[in-house]
């Protein structure tokens, strides 16, 4: 850990830089009348930064005012900014690392993802979709609040590593009608949106968007190693995969809310083409792909009772997936996952004992259909159908004790039992004592549950996977140490210390009676120890910096490494406006350390940058801006999984996007 | 790969340098949030008229009361404490739900307290109050001036049936820079 030091220099030195314009006067406001304050633009730190120091947990939320200083395009690249997040792209699905943890492949069953509340993870692969395929427009997200850590003592299923809340914009915010267009070049990614939002005068505030996206994407150079024994004769092949890294995606979403109602439709339709052959289908052969669509609805209802010392809120919610893949062995093959869920969610929290929030919860989803198929056109008889449904529930009680002015401490309890692994208990315990006013420590632990899904249990396909019906639950431990330190008014330092262990690891392998088959195993237990560092940083004339360093060190019990873990990682974002140009500037550096692929070798540590310059609102309601993403055309690649030909995949170079956005 | 590594923090230093050069120049008007919120709230002070009784009830002082979290928009109304509202100084303190607001003129909820608007406001209804808080839901709940952000800018909406139930007078100019008016 003491290797940290060259980069905490940097950080310095960066601070030192950037620092010199902050002499600047600042502007009484309460000297300006209200025409004056009407025309004064917000920047700075988020107005729920104040609050985080109360969470049990090392939270950090990105507003919207980030997600357009930096041009992200992707919930995953807007993440990939946060401390101790590492990303990984298959060129099919976007994948979510969390300190140290980023088992190849995992399609993210191991982050609870929601929107509004809303989960996002079905029930056939769990899949945390983040990437393109989420079916939310980021243009669409208020803010988006991540909660690192186990939170399975509240939210149950999937929140092993971490909860991340997507919170969209309101029909008030958007106030009239939005276009926007973009245009990414290299990868001729053409994106259009409309979107209409208003709060009518009878109190319902609506919003309807809808987004079309097509990319053709870059053309890459793939090999295709290695003897696949059912199909020697696809083995070996090399060449340009052209014109098969396309895109196509529709997103819907619709919002109607009045008083303590709320109604919320996210739809998305995603079809990415497939230049690796997954599942070792055959190599450079056009028209593979993968198709994701994704309904997700809820109605919700919050208000307050017995002189507010008692909240309620409710949702009743449900959920469509469907999952289509086409592969060709040669001869076409269809492989399906279809899942459909429909639950209730109640919570109740009472602050009628003084002292305390006691909160309870009661959570009943049931997975209705949750069915999977391999289907042969040219051979229907071998067509494989694998029907399934099940369910789930929980009920948890937390309280949170302010045992004095300084000292809080905050105990949960959550059972679920499931109709796959049984009954399971995640317990949850902190202490928060603000040892200054400008000083919070926090000592946290948790336990969070995971059973494994119906793509890991049961899916099997005779040819590829084989199903594994013994396949057992995991479960992590996490203890972690969290400082806050507030240095003056705009200066944020935190320092995060954890453990966590893993203990009955789900991953793919291969089939021990067929090492040609791959099939998921409980591996065994992981351990971890981590150091996260982060300062964030505001000035007067509205610049902000942010930027974190973190260091981890993953390993099997044994000893062994795992796949696709960074030991370290640095992130740093600059963002403000361009004094006398009405621009705006988002700048951004990461740094990945170098990750263990399947084979054993290591992938090459790099530095990403990207750029994002953006106008405010231009006359006539106008708003232009510019992103250069991989600025410096950094040549890097990401860990393939046992289901790719490939060890490694080489990722995008520099490209650049013009996106216009029209307010009337 | 160390090379690399250097080669990358010159490139970004470069970058930053750039980006420091071009903001040279004069200070924009920018400022967080939470202080432009404060600095509305101050704001519309000067154009909303109190029935003359509650104004002679506390001579002393102007009394603006804050519901809720400490919050960063609290702290920064908390700043305007000593500045002159209708020839008095301006007092800002924190009040429970237990307090029955009668000595308050301007009661400002945070956030936190969504739940609880409709509870605090249909006891408040009548008084010469003016409440102000950032959300839609406000308004509809009987508050009277809503503060909310739209691109980078703040706006604000307003009930004129709260308002005028609360017998305050908001001046047509107030009216007229509102983003909307929920008329009675």
């Amino acid at each position: 850990m003491k290797r940290l030091n060259p980069r905490l220099t940097l950080i310095s030195l960066l601070l030192a830089t950037a620092g010199a314009p902050a002499a600047w006067a600042k502007t009484d406001l309460t000297a300006l009348s209200l025409e004056q304050l009407l025309e004064v633009t917000i920047v700075g730190a988020s107005k729920y930064a104040q609050k985080q120091d109360e969470v049990a947990a090392a939270a950090v939320v990105i507003t919207r005012n980030e997600i357009k200083a930096f041009g992200w395009r992707t919930l995953d690249e807007a993440l990939a900014s946060l401390p101790g997040i590492h990303t990984s792209y298959d060129r099919q699905y976007s994948y979510i690392g969390t300190r140290g943890f980023g088992v190849p492949g995992d399609f993210n069953t191991r982050i609870l993802l929601t929107i509004n509340g809303n989960r996002v993870n079905d029930v056939v692969y769990d899949a945390a979709i983040s990437g393109h395929d989420f079916p939310l427009d980021l243009d669409m997200v208020e803010r988006i609040e991540f909660i690192p850590g186990p939170g399975g003592a509240v939210y149950g299923q999937n929140a092993l590593f971490g909860v991340i809340n997507v919170v969209t914009r309101t029909g008030a915010s958007v106030n009239g009608t939005e276009v926007a267009l973009s245009y990414q070049g290299l990868e001729s990614a053409r994106t259009g949106r409309v979107t209409w939002g208003k709060l009518l005068d009878n109190g319902l505030d609506v919003l309807v968007s809808a987004t079309a996206r097509k990319s053709r994407g870059e053309d890459h150079f793939y090999s295709f190693p290695g003897a696949s024994v059912d199909y020697p004769w696809l083995s070996g092949e090399s060449g340009m995969a052209r014109g098969m890294n396309g895109i196509k995606g529709q997103q819907l979403f619709t919002r109607l809310a009045r008083g303590p109602w709320s109604f919320d439709l996210t739809f998305g339709d995603n079809r990415k083409d497939d230049p690796t052959a997954q599942f070792f289908s055959e190599p450079l052969k056009p028209g593979q792909y993968q198709r994701d669509q994704l309904l997700l609805t809820q109605l919700q209802y919050e208000d307050s009772f017995i002189d507010d010392t008692l909240r309620l809120s409710g949702r009743l919610f449900l959920g469509q997936a469907r999952y289509k893949g086409l592969f060709y062995y040669p001869s076409p093959n269809l492989s399906t996952g279809a899942s459909n869920w429909q639950g209730i969610e109640l919570r109740l929290l009472s602050t009628r004992w003084v002292g305390h929030k006691l909160m309870l919860g009661l959570e009943m989803q049931d997975n209705t259909r949750r069915d999977q198929a391999n289907l042969y056109p040219a051979d229907p008889a071998s067509n494989y159908l694998l029907p399934g449904s099940g369910w789930r529930g929980g009920m948890f009680v937390q309280d949170e004790w302010l045992l004095n002015n300084n000292l809080s401490a905050t105990l949960g309890l959550r059972f679920d039992r499931n109709s796959v692994t049984g009954n399971a208990m995640s317990p949850r315990a902190a202490l928060i004592w603000k040892a200054a006013p400008s000083t919070t420590m926090k000592a946290l632990y948790g336990r969070a549950h995971r059973a494994p899904n119906a793509y890991e249990r049961d899916y099997d396909d005779r040819v590829s996977q084989v199903a594994n019906p013994t396949l057992g639950g995991e479960a992590v431990d996490t203890l972690e140490l969290v400082l806050d330190q507030r240095l003056g008014k705009d200066l944020n330092l935190r320092g995060s210390l954890y453990r966590w262990n893993m203990r009955d690891l789900i991953v793919l392998g291969t089939d021990p009676t067929d090492p040609s088959r791959t099939q998921y195993h409980n591996a065994g237990d992981v351990e971890a120890t981590g150091i996260e560092l982060s300062a964030d940083k505001t000035w007067d004339w509205g610049g902000r910096l942010r930027g974190s360093l973190s260091h981890q060190d993953v390993a099997y019990k044994g000893g062994s490494r795992l796949d696709n873990s960074p030991q370290r990682l640095g992130k740093l974002n600059f963002s403000g406006p361009l004094a006398g140009t009405g621009l705006r500037f988002g700048a951004e550096l990461q740094y990945t350390s170098k990750r263990q692929t399947l084979d054993g070798t290591d992938l090459d540590a790099y530095w990403l940058a990207n750029l994002h310059l953006g106008t405010d609102r231009l006359a006539r309601g106008l708003e232009i801006s510019l992103g250069l993403y991989n600025l410096f055309n950094q040549r890097y690649a990401h860990p393939g999984s046992e289901i790719n030909w490939q060890n490694s995949i080489l990722q995008d170079g520099r490209s650049a996007r013009l996106k216009a956005i029209y307010h009337f | 790969m160390f090379v690399v590594m250097i080669f990358a923090k010159l490139r970004w230093a470069l970058l930053l340098a750039i980006c420091s050069l071009l903001m040279g120049g004069k200070a924009q008007a920018e400022s967080t949030e939470a202080e432009l919120k404060a600095a509305f709230v101050y704001g519309f002070t000067k154009y909303v008229e109190w029935p003359a009784e509650t104004l002679q009830a506390s001579p002393e002082s102007f009394e603006l009361c804050l519901l809720g979290d400490r919050n960063a928009f609290f702290e920064a109304l908390s700043d305007l404490k000593g500045k002159s509202v209708k020839n008095r100084p301006l007092r800002v303190r924190e009040v429970s739900h237990a307090d029955n607001f009668k000595s308050c003129q301007i009661l400002v909820l945070t956030d936190n307290e969504a739940g609880h608007f409709e509870s605090v406001l249909r006891r408040l209804s009548g008084m010469p109050l003016l409440t102000v808080n950032g959300s839609s839901r406000f308004l509809q709940a009987g508050g009277v001036i809503s503060l909310v952000s739209e691109d980078n800018k703040m706006r604000f909406d307003i009930n004129l049936a709260a308002a005028q139930k609360n017998k305050l007078v908001l001046s047509s100019n107030l009216l007229k820079l509102a983003r909307r008016v929920l008329q009675p």
